[in-house]
């Protein structure tokens, strides 16, 4: 049940990057500018497709033994992340936007990956129990998949919010 | 070794939560420019009703392209006045 379980989630995951991409475009057709969505939309799938390029090396290097290779699977999947959530905040501070809550939902989820590969990592230089890989393992394809409808929902959320304003003649 | 690499994933870890915050600080109306720009609403409309009461008293006759471009005025003050009251409404939500 757990591995075929696993496995259909590892599939879904493969072709999530289209989904990246198809709400990266409706974002640009919707705005026609940019603003705070397209640019957390485009942070997510410049995060996501450098860390597609990037896993097969990754796992190349993660194979030697030793706790300093270990370090180099884990280390840089951290600064990968911290680098693209600078890169969402940089945006935001430069063209002087209002963080919308889609770019705030993004920037969560960055993070909060970032915080399992550390706790993950401390867990193998620590204890090595490895009661954390499992939920490690379930929990990045899970959160990958799940931002997609928490995206959609944040957006429609925020649309309609700015419609009712411009309704009301704020 | 491992001493120092976990504390550098936590460095960087924190490094990462701390731009996260200066992201949701960019989330939002600030509260003080709502309260500000209410408070400049409320002055520039006691303002301009006083303006008028003064000029009113001086010159009874008055003019007709002025009394139009007055009531121009009021109209603008009044839309520009109920934008402030939503705007209150949205995003300091009273």
């Amino acid at each position: 049940m757990q591995n075929e379980f696993v496995t259909l989630i590892l599939s879904f995951e493969k072709n999530i990057f289209f989904g990246y991409v198809l709400l990266l475009c409706l974002s640009i057709v919707v705005y026609r500018k940019i603003s705070s969505v397209t640019t957390a939309l485009f942070a997510l799938c410049c995060w996501h497709a450098f860390s597609i390029a990037v896993v097969p090396f990754l796992y190349k290097l993660a194979s030697h033994q030793g706790i300093i290779y270990k370090f180099s699977w884990y280390g840089s999947w951290i600064i990968s992340n911290l680098f693209f959530i600078w890169m969402i905040y940089q945006f935001h501070s430069v063209q002087k936007f209002r963080a919308s809550s889609v770019a705030i939902a993004v920037s969560t989820l960055i993070l909060s990956l970032s915080v399992v590969q550390a706790v993950d990592f401390i867990d193998r230089a620590t204890a090595n129990s490895g009661l954390v890989a499992n939920f490690y393992q379930l929990f990045i394809p899970a959160a990958n998949i799940a931002i997609i409808p928490v995206v959609i929902y944040l957006w429609l959320y925020e649309y309609r919010k700015n419609i009712n304003i411009a309704a009301t003649g704020a | 070794m491992e001493f120092i690499l976990v504390l550098i994933s936590l460095s960087l870890l924190m490094i990462s939560y701390h731009f996260h915050t200066k992201l949701c600080a960019l989330a939002g109306e600030p509260q003080i420019y709502a309260e500000v720009a209410l408070e400049l609403h409320q002055q520039a409309h006691e303002l301009l009703m006083r303006k008028d009461q003064i000029e009113a008293s001086q010159s009874p006759e008055g003019c007709d392209e002025n009394e139009r471009w007055k009531n121009d005025l009021a109209q603008y003050m009044e839309d520009y006045e109920q934008k402030g009251l939503v705007r209150r409404r949205v995003h300091l939500g009273r």
